[in-house]
């Protein structure tokens, strides 16, 4: 997938100036949000299993590679196959030719985020080979021409018009006007897809290692056609998906449903123990999983950001960010949105491309108090904004400029001494002073305007606190009786 | 890439030169030191023990996840109550599952009396290559075509509403999908209490080497809230679940 990241302020700007898509991340927030609190709270033991949901991922993510070969070697005892890509490009390379040897003509997407990494569509549509998402939010995008806005929603940002010309430009029938009659036109277009296609690709929501399992929560049926009609089945996975045992799937799934989108459970949850077995009726033929890295690896290594690894991909901390909420899924630029994308879509994709991210965050630690399994994402923000300021991101330049830096110096020699700092107060209010405006300072000639175009500054106070005191104390002492 | 290579890299990542001996103490909800198969044998006699105490909550469960709950006395009427599911939808051709239940409950004979054309449509020992690949293009065909796919099941779970099924042979992936209308019918004794109960016996069977291809678990009738958030049911499987409890 292209890597907009860098376009952060320009695309936050277009999407805060849009009518529909702020009513469609109201329609988030006030669905998956207040869903996902209603869930937590009428479940027992909540804060437990959200605790084991940790537990299980530390341990699995620091005995990653323990647990990859595991799962491996229990796929390919089941009759699986396991090919693992470096990065997206190997990816491509493995699914583009077992397309090939087995002459597909039609793929079958449900819902992975890892495929959008890969930006796979187009590497099958080159071959001429038809790819058809499946997921209907996932359907209406690809016919739109666009990339997902949110992970559990990723057409929440359509409207019903939009989708109803979408859907009868497809099949050049008649235009549908309420959501059930078009759930039906789609259902009947994709039907057909089904009934023709050759091969499909699915993500992994758990990849269980003792088994050799992988498991597709959806509330379509789309994972279990896609599982059930194709005579290929190729799952890909973030190299992270791992859990030990099919006994931990329980708690699993508990907190990933509930953390997205409130449900107890979704419609659908479908564990597949790897092709077909020999005398079964239907199902496929082969199974083959990709697990990838893709710059996870960077992740694993830094022990600051290795949490970052635990994320299930709920969903939860996009609902719950009151940035996300207003500036939308497309404005972080790449596959993953909202807090936990503004972590991991910097470092998967190289740093410096992604450096805006970590700064779109107010830090109100929202996000950490919705994660499943309690991933600290204000901490991880903190460190990469750090790093970003230090240079460590990229070290060909400093992201902070000259003038910051000149800034900060002049500050900290102010604040080394007791005259120096009064005397800075003294000018920092007489410089303001014009500028003041009703309370507030609004406007301010560079570098200071980088921070009054984005928010106002509170006036400073007519006396310093240093001179209040003094008085103060000065009133107390004389009217102390003698 | 070598599957080698890449477990290098991780190890590495992880400040380590080799794999390291398997993990010890391994979070879980089970002490993994304890017996697994006696935990399972614990599950099994205490579901058997509060049978009917379970159903009556997973029938309240069932209903909230968006089945259609019917409840029977015994196996006699359980055919009728599905015929008469038929009669209602104005179904005349069904697929049905070779779950024991619906083949010592006679479905098929309530269905005929009803007017409702019973296929199991499992595919025959002893085909040829060619023969066998007729038959399951024939079966991919006919299941979209069916007006009803009805099934039995391996438990139902209380806490969410779940029927569970491992699809095997004459257990079609697609008699609970394809059609647009599902019907299960399901006995006193199959009901287990929670998630935890389902995942650690399947975590047993696995080990011991009883592996099926795939387990589904089904809440309900499929649906989507992707277009506004209007939550329509029926998009890929079916838009009514069914499902009839057998008290006796």
């Amino acid at each position: 997938m292209k890597i907009k990241t860098a376009d952060f302020n320009e695309s936050a700007s277009r999407a805060i100036a849009d009518r529909q898509l702020q009513q469609s991340h109201e329609v988030v927030y006030r669905g998956f949000h207040q869903a996902r609190i209603h869930a937590a709270s009428d479940t027992a033991n909540w804060e437990a299993e959200r605790s084991l949901g940790k537990a299980i991922k530390d341990h699995t993510i620091a005995n990653l590679d323990y647990y990859l070969e595991l799962l491996a070697e229990n796929v390919e005892k089941n009759g699986g196959k396991v090919f693992f890509a470096h990065d997206a490009e190997d990816a491509n390379r493995y699914v583009s030719s077992l397309a090939r040897k087995n002459a597909v003509r039609t793929v079958i997407k449900s819902k992975s985020m890892v495929s959008e990494e890969m930006g796979l569509n187009d590497v099958l549509e080159n071959q001429n080979i038809e790819v058809v998402e499946t997921d209907l939010g996932e359907y209406i995008i690809q016919l739109a021409n666009e990339t997902p806005y949110h992970i559990i929603a990723p057409a929440i940002h359509k409207s019903k018009d939009q989708v109803a010309d979408l859907l009868a430009a497809r099949s050049g029938g008649e235009r549908k006007d309420d959501a059930e009659q078009l759930t039906r036109q789609a259902r009947e277009q994709l039907r057909a897809v089904f009934q023709r296609a050759d091969m499909s690709v699915t993500g992994v929501n758990f990849a269980v290692a003792q088994t050799g399992s992988i498991v597709l929560v959806t509330n379509e049926g789309n994972g279990r056609m896609a599982t059930s009609m194709p005579r290929i089945h190729v799952a890909a996975m973030g190299m992270e998906k791992i859990v030990p045992s099919a006994a931990d799937l329980s708690t699993m799934l508990r907190i990933l449903i509930r953390s997205a989108t409130g449900q107890r459970i979704s419609a659908y949850v479908t564990m597949v123990n790897g092709p077909r077995m020999e005398d079964e009726e239907d199902g496929p033929e082969e199974f083959h999983l990709i697990i990838m890295n893709n710059g996870r690896d960077r992740l694993l290594r830094d022990e600051h950001l290795r949490e970052a690894l635990n994320c299930i991909r709920c969903g939860a901390c996009m609902n719950a960010c009151p940035v996300y909420r207003k500036v939308g899924g497309h404005a972080y630029g790449w596959v993953y949105p909202g807090p936990i994308g503004a972590i991991v879509s910097p470092v998967l994709t190289g740093l410096k491309e992604g450096d805006k991210l970590p700064s779109a965050s107010t830090l109100c630690g929202a996000c950490h108090e919705a994660c499943p399994v309690k991933i600290n994402i204000p901490r991880m923000l903190l460190e990469l904004r750090a790093r970003n300021a230090e240079g460590e991101l990229d070290t060909s330049e400093r992201s902070s400029g000259v003038a910051e830096r000149l800034i900060w110096r002049v500050w900290r020699s102010g604040m080394m001494g007791r005259s120096r700092f009064e005397g800075a107060s003294k000018l920092g209010r007489w410089l303001m002073l014009p500028a003041t405006k009703d309370g507030w300072v609004k406007k301010s000639p560079p570098p200071v305007s980088g921070w009054t175009e984005s928010r106002d500054f509170p006036a400073p106070a007519t006396e310093s606190f240093g001179k209040r005191f003094a008085k103060r104390r000065k009133r107390n002492n004389d009217n102390q009786p003698s | 890439m070598e599957h080698q290579s890449f477990i290098s890299e991780i190890s590495a990542a992880l400040g380590r030169s080799s794999l390291p001996e398997a993990p010890s103490s391994i979070p879980s909800k089970y002490h993994h030191s304890s017996d697994p198969s006696g935990i399972a044998e614990e599950i099994r006699t205490d579901a058997a023990l509060r049978s009917a105490e379970l159903l009556a909550e997973a029938a309240e469960a069932l209903e909230k996840t968006g089945w259609q709950v019917h409840r029977v006395a015994d196996l006699d009427s359980a055919g009728k109550a599905v015929a008469s599911i038929c009669n209602a939808i104005g179904a005349t051709s069904a697929l049905r599952s070779g779950h024991e239940i619906l083949l010592t409950g006679n479905i098929d004979d309530a269905l005929r009396d009803a007017g409702v054309e019973v296929s199991d449509m499992s595919i025959k020992d002893g085909l040829s290559t060619s023969d066998e690949r007729d038959a399951r293009e024939t079966h991919r065909r006919a299941v979209f075509k069916a007006d009803v796919g009805i099934t039995g099941g391996d438990y139902v779970i209380a806490e969410t509403g779940t029927l569970v099924i491992h699809p095997r042979k004459t257990v079609s992936r697609l008699t609970s999908l394809a059609p647009p209308v599902h019907i299960a019918v399901m006995r006193r004794g199959q009901v287990l209490p929670s998630l935890d109960e389902l995942f650690l016996l399947e975590h047993v069977d696995l080990a011991s080497g009883n592996r099926h291809g795939s387990m589904n678990l089904i809440s309900g009738p499929s649906r989507t809230g992707d277009i506004e958030a209007t939550i329509v049911q029926g998009i890929h499987g079916p838009i009514e679940a069914h499902i009839v409890l057998v008290q006796g």
